[in-house]
């Protein structure tokens, strides 16, 4: 037997020698031809262990309805709203919980430096709020205030506090 | 539920910003924020003054009316001077604010020399800083001049003075 690297489907021959395919009056030529080349002999051996490794792996065991609950999860995804099936596959609350709250802490942020950014004063706003005597109070207040005669200096004050 | 940082982060934060929210909404501009109900008032459109008016009484309505009016009528700069005033007033404590106001009203009953005397000693303490102010009053020519109810009414009266 020649060497069967480099020969069309020379390969397949060892690879089926590894997965003892061959039949026997091939494995026995092979085998004859393994003594005597290094090549072959170091390709079936990586074989070799390719196959033991797959002997020691056992395959996880599958629930009985292993097929039946698959197919209904396929048919929930297909009548799934249009918009979750938008969303990645991998799409979960969790993470965007913490995302969602430090938006909110920034947004409270801003709500308290300006808040008149998000309230703008508009007459609407105070009108309904304010009584007639409460008008009438705070003119008292400024005729009481007024008879005191300080707006001169009052204002000279508030002159010289902004100087 | 299982218990984890986020969940706890989130927590906090969802509380810090209900917590906030109060605050701004409890904070929003209103009346008294800056301006006085008489500046609110003067922002009404005229229907919305009349709205308002027509809950008074005609006579009540029309006093109102006129007072309104002479404070409208006004100097720009002691309007404002009033204002800065009133706020301050409207800032106290409610108890400080109902004793300023009972020494406004004794300051009306004095005779005119004394509310001179007192409105002068106001006028030369406009300048001062709170220390000084305080200096001032506690001084011997101070308690010489004015008597202990005339000391209360400047006492209570310089609250009002702008501070320096």
């Amino acid at each position: 037997m020649g060497c069967p690297i480099g020969d069309d489907g020379g390969d397949e021959l060892i690879l089926a020698y590894g997965a003892r395919t061959l039949a026997p009056q091939q494995q026995v030529e092979l085998e004859r031809h393994l003594e005597s080349c290094a090549s072959c002999r170091e390709m079936a051996e990586a074989q070799r262990t390719v196959w033991s490794a797959l002997d020691a792996w056992s395959p996880a065991t599958v629930s009985w309805n292993f097929d039946e609950r698959l197919f209904r999860r396929i048919e929930n995804e297909e009548q799934k709203a249009w918009w979750r099936r938008l969303l990645p596959v991998s799409w979960s609350w969790r993470p965007a919980v913490p995302v969602a709250a430090a938006c909110a802490a920034l947004i409270a942020a801003f709500l308290l430096k300006s808040p008149a950014l998000f309230f703008p004063e508009t007459s609407s706003d105070s009108q309904p709020k304010l009584e007639i005597e409460q008008v009438e109070h705070a003119l008292d207040d400024m005729d009481m205030l007024k008879q005191l005669g300080l707006e001169s200096a009052a204002d000279k004050a508030q002159t010289m506090g902004k100087i | 539920m299982r218990l984890s940082w986020s969940n706890v982060v989130s927590a906090v934060l969802m509380v810090c910003l209900v917590l906030s929210w109060a605050r701004v909404a409890e904070g929003r501009p209103g009346p008294k924020n800056g301006k006085t109900p008489i500046d609110e008032f003067l922002r009404m459109s005229p229907a919305e003054q009349q709205q308002a008016l027509n809950r008074l009484p005609p006579e009540k309505r029309r006093r109102l009316e006129e007072r309104l009016e002479r404070f409208n009528q006004l100097p720009r700069g002691q309007q404002q001077t009033l204002r800065n005033m009133y706020d301050r007033l409207n800032q106290l404590p409610p108890e400080r604010q109902q004793a300023v106001r009972k020494s406004l009203n004794q300051f009306s009953q004095q005779p005119p020399e004394r509310r001179q005397a007192m409105r002068q000693e106001l006028r030369s303490m406009a300048p001062l800083d709170p220390q000084e102010r305080e200096g001032r009053m506690a001084s011997a020519e101070f308690r010489e001049r004015f008597s202990e109810k005339e000391q209360r009414i400047v006492r209570d009266m310089s609250g009002l003075l702008p501070v320096r």
